[in-house]
């Protein structure tokens, strides 16, 4: 082979290479550089030299600085701030959220996760005071995020600890409230499916056994190809068998489930268990 | 009375296969061009996510594996795979085409004459479907063999036989090893199918039954010619098992220069076991050697 066709090749080789890296790529691979200088001092904030310490802290602001409109600007303005949240830097890890909340506050997802760590780093603070009211604001401006849906069951689970029962209940009594009326004002969406699931969770959590089979049944009844249906059924079972004692419950909704879906993956399956039932 | 002369069959071997690149570096040629199109094909699988290549291979990318693989790293972690399919389709569209090429040039500079690429792709052209089918036939059943190798592997596996090899990461090194055995055993099998088609003009049936034959006689030999070539790439298998930890411990980008040393490796590894091969089925008639 000619040497100049080696060199033609060569040269059309390393064109190509150059001609496809976009901004987007460059962005996320700086992010996961940064990512990667970051690992160890999530890890063990403790043990982090203060020079490993500001070239993570560098690496994101790169990210920054270099490619403001993209995703991994989003993401490594966030984990800066979680940076700092993890070294108990509480000052300047909430600048640095709000700073985002400032840079972003059309991407909703963004803008709640910056809220719920600004009231996280309340909270490693013990200033649960300050911290619930960030949660609250979070709840009100962004309920259809993921962190917004997800949020009053965290702020029971913190509620509960050292209650009675009867607190408890009231505790998750409010929470179930909330999902309902969120499940109901949007119908056969994402966040009524999360809803419908948190309530399930709440009935779980106060051990209310016949509702929680109640309404794990209507979480299979309205999403049947949910990717967790299989766990809802399996949890139907369970509960009505070792807890109600009462299998015939979940014969009625397995045998409701198949009369509304005859061609669900799950047919057989849901036969088998009736009948073993 | 005339002595016989005994000599090795292997060092005679080897000396003409590196004398005919010596001679005739024009037959490395169709395995540089297999190599050069499997590297396109690399840097086609690397770009396959940023435009104007996005807009056919983004889809179908984010249909059959997820959004993810269109990021990075995870880019990465997918090449491999559709790298794969780019080696399956150049192993058997193009490799028999250019191996018949390479074995033509070979036998040219047996017989004394200069080995010429242009008149070597015209006599051997016509043979593309015969020289194609060979491959398609190997790859079917190198896949039938991992098809029942994975489905024992499973059932094994649910029965709990290997599970101290899969807490050691083992089992994936083993495979390695097993897999280039069961490739050793069907090349040797097949190993004279192109010169038998090429040189002497056989059809697809026959060439496979007298390479069967052939090979039978010579298995030994045949063994030591392939094996101690491609072992060369063993590494790089290994290496490949343990990808996901390398890109974690070094950089993601390792992905596509361990696949493209595999390739180069591979343009040399081909050159070698073709040309030694080709010499053997040449040799065969005229040699009284020693078993080795």
């Amino acid at each position: 082979m000619k040497k100049s066709n080696v060199t033609v090749i060569f040269i059309l080789f390393l064109l190509i290479g150059s001609a496809g890296c976009t901004d987007q790529y460059r962005s996320e691979r700086d992010f996961y550089r940064a990512t990667k200088l970051s690992r160890n001092i999530l890890i063990n904030p403790e043990a982090i030299p203060p020079r490993e310490f500001q070239r993570a802290v560098n690496a994101y602001k790169l990210v920054i600085e270099r490619y403001p409109d993209t995703w991994s600007a989003k993401k490594a303005g966030v984990a800066l701030g979680s940076l700092y949240l993890a070294k108990g830097a509480y000052r300047e890890a909430r600048e640095k959220f709000e700073e985002i909340l400032g840079i972003y506050p059309a991407d909703k997802n963004v803008a709640a996760e910056a809220k719920f760590l600004i009231g996280k780093s309340y909270e490693n603070e013990e200033m649960w005071d300050k911290a619930i009211l960030e949660y609250q604001e979070l709840i009100k401006d962004y309920p259809d995020t993921v962190i917004g849906i997800g949020l009053p069951m965290y702020i029971a689970q913190y509620y509960e600890k050292g209650k009675d029962i009867i607190e408890r209940n009231r505790i998750y009594g409010d929470v179930i409230m909330h999902y309902t009326e969120i499940s109901e004002e949007n119908p056969n969406t994402e966040i009524a499916f999360k809803a419908d699931s948190f309530i399930a969770m709440c009935y779980l959590k106060i051990e209310n056994w016949p509702q929680a089979v109640k309404s794990l049944g209507k979480l299979a009844m309205d999403y049947p190809m949910n990717e967790n249906i299989e766990l809802t059924l399996r949890m139907v079972e369970d509960i009505s068998v070792s807890k109600l004692n009462s299998p015939e419950l979940a014969v009625e909704i397995f045998d409701k489930f198949l009369k509304e879906y005859p061609d669900h993956p799950l047919r057989e399956h849901l036969i088998r268990e009736s009948n073993r039932l | 009375m005339k002595d016989t002369k005994k000599v090795s069959i292997i060092g005679i071997i080897w000396k003409k296969t590196s004398d005919t690149l010596k001679n005739n570096p024009v037959i490395f040629i169709p395995f540089c061009i297999s190599g050069v199109i499997k590297l396109f094909g690399l840097l086609t699988v690397f770009l396959s996510i940023f435009p104007p290549l996005s807009v056919v291979f983004a889809p179908i990318i984010k249909t059959l594996w997820g959004e993810a693989y269109l990021h990075y790293p995870f880019n990465f972690t997918l090449m491999p795979n559709l790298f794969n399919y780019v080696q399956i389709a150049v192993y058997i569209f193009m490799d028999g085409l250019l191996t018949g090429i390479a074995v033509w040039m070979i036998c040219q500079v047996n017989e004394g004459k200069r080995a010429n690429l242009l008149i070597s792709i015209k006599r051997v052209v016509p043979k593309y479907c015969t020289l194609t089918a060979f491959l398609f036939t190997m790859f079917l059943i190198m896949r039938l063999i991992f098809s029942v190798e994975n489905f024992m592997i499973l059932k094994l596996l649910k029965m709990g036989f290997f599970v101290s090899f899969l807490e050691k990461d083992s089992l994936d090194f083993i495979r390695v090893y097993f897999n280039f055995l069961i490739v050793l055993i069907i090349q040797a099998g097949f190993a004279f199918v192109i010169p038998f088609a090429i040189l002497e003009n056989r059809n697809f049936f026959k060439s496979i039954s007298e390479s069967f034959s052939l090979a039978k006689r010579f298995i030994r030999t045949i063994l030591i010619l392939i094996v101690l070539p491609m072992s060369l790439s063993l590494p790089v298998s290994l290496l490949e098992t343990r990808l996901p930890v390398l890109m974690d411990k070094t950089f993601p980008e390792i992905t596509f220069l361990m696949l493209a040393m595999g390739v180069i490796l591979v343009v040399f590894i081909d050159y070698i076991v073709t040309a030694s091969l080709t010499a053997l089925f040449l040799l065969r008639k005229g040699l009284v050697f020693e078993k080795e």
